[in-house]
């Protein structure tokens, strides 16, 4: 399933904030078109991890190659079009559910068109379509999270990052949760899920990778 | 007290005869400071948001100047205004000085900074995470910036409430730049402050009353601007 170049190749990779080191990762590479779960207590940098997977975070040193290019203090839009960082907080724009969703294909200069289609398609899917005209600021914390989740995924980036996905989700919107990503998986996308839960999306095609103090023990 | 009393009703009076003195002076009032407090938002605003956008090695300083800015009393906005303006001065060709076109000009430029200083810290008050998400959603730079002030709408209204609040009642520049000439230049400052040196009270109060009703309804305003969720 997975091809030859990995999605991502971290080398001598560290982070620090106030002198304190949060993340130290040697040598690491993530296959491409997998599922990546990373797991570990609170603060043992899997946020951190992600925000730099993300290109919004400057690691103090090390090299993160994403796609076989060098990301590290690059913030150019094309390399940052690659990936997806859904966070664990659901923060929606003042906009409508549908405006919300369409946000980043519009950034991305598609046709109203295209963008129609593609907001129904993924409204469908993620059972978003009967509140598409409501103001997202006024839904439930698992409204939020799925229309969070559907304005991510819609992207279709090759790489989809998200930080404690299931964590304000109610228990009707993960399999919601499990199938989107699962179809993202199924074009190829290579997503890393930081996640308490084990469980999520366990297939062969899941990887694990357990973190603890900044360090990838597993 | 009676002469007190004698002076409130003769306001009530003259604000419900709609007396022709009063409303010019309320409408030419009305007239600047909402001119002044447009003309200083649509540079303020942009200003504030690219600053709170913006990250570069001078970045504090401009803030501080900009904070320092807002203690500067009306009267010496209205002097510096004065000496580009008058007959000698560099835009003295321009006969600007006594007209509303400066009063305007040193109002915009008494709520310029203030108006750029809370538009930015109204802008750096939104939750981080929205700028986040508008750059992995692959936003250009301007369309982040957007999306963030976006979210920031009621604090930028109360901003320009707060600027038309304070241009409203300032009076060192109308009395400087304007001259206080009746029907084109006079302001509700300016004429409360004539007609208390004549002992006119009446027109005074009653023009004292609206200068009241204003501040409370900016209150009002923010007030309902800020429990908007």
């Amino acid at each position: 399933m997975s091809s030859e170049k990995p999605a991502y190749s971290i080398h001598s990779l560290i982070h620090s904030y106030d002198g304190r080191i949060v993340l130290d990762i040697p040598h690491l590479d993530i296959p491409s078109g997998q599922i990546h779960l990373l797991t570990g207590p609170n603060g043992s940098g899997k946020t951190t991890l992600l925000s730099i997977l993300a290109l919004l975070l400057t690691p103090v040193t090390g090299s993160v190659l994403l796609d076989g290019v060098e990301a590290v203090g690059r913030k150019d839009r094309r390399l940052r079009r690659k990936v997806t960082l859904i966070h664990q907080k659901p923060v929606l724009f003042s906009m409508t559910v549908r405006n919300n969703i369409g946000y980043g294909l519009r950034a991305a200069g598609l046709s109203l068109k295209e963008i129609d289609s593609r907001v129904e398609r993924i409204l469908e899917k993620a059972h978003l379509r009967d509140i598409a005209e409501k103001q997202a600021r006024k839904l439930s914390g698992g409204e939020a999270q799925r229309v969070v989740l559907a304005r991510g995924l819609i992207m279709e980036t090759p790489v989809v990052l998200l930080d404690e996905p299931t964590n304000s989700l109610d228990d009707a919107s993960r399999p919601v949760l499990c199938c989107l990503l699962r179809e993202a998986n199924l074009r190829q996308a290579t997503i890393i899920i930081a996640t308490h839960d084990a469980e999520l999306l366990s297939s062969p095609n899941t990887q694990v990778l357990k973190m603890d103090a900044g360090r990838i023990i597993e | 007290m009676n002469d007190l009393k004698q002076a409130f009703s003769e306001a009530l009076r003259l604000i419900f005869s709609a007396n022709s003195d009063f409303t010019t002076t309320v409408a030419a009032s009305l007239r600047f400071s909402i001119s002044s407090t447009l003309l200083a938002s649509a540079l303020g605003i942009p200003l504030g948001i690219a600053l709170a956008n913006a990250h570069f090695r001078f970045k504090r300083l401009v803030e501080d100047v900009l904070n320092s800015l807002l203690a500067v009393p009306t009267v010496v906005v209205g002097l510096f205004v004065y000496t580009l303006i008058f007959s000698q001065g560099p835009l003295g060709r321009f006969r600007l000085l006594f007209s509303p076109t400066a009063i305007v000009l040193g109002q915009t430029l008494l709520i310029f900074p203030l108006i750029a200083s809370l538009a930015c810290s109204a802008v750096s008050g939104v939750d981080p995470i929205v700028r986040q998400t508008a750059l992995t959603l692959g936003a250009a730079r301007l369309r982040t910036a957007w999306t963030v002030a976006s979210e920031a709408k009621a604090a930028l209204l109360v901003v320009c409430l707060t600027a038309f609040g304070r241009v409203i009642g300032e009076i060192g520049i109308s009395l400087l730049l304007g001259g206080n000439i009746l029907g084109y230049t006079r302001t509700i400052t300016t004429a409360i402050s004539l007609q208390t040196s004549r002992g006119e009270f009446a027109l005074g109060l009653a023009l004292g009353m609206v200068l009241l009703c204003v501040a409370f309804g900016i209150n009002m305003a923010m007030r309902l601007l800020r429990t908007k969720p």
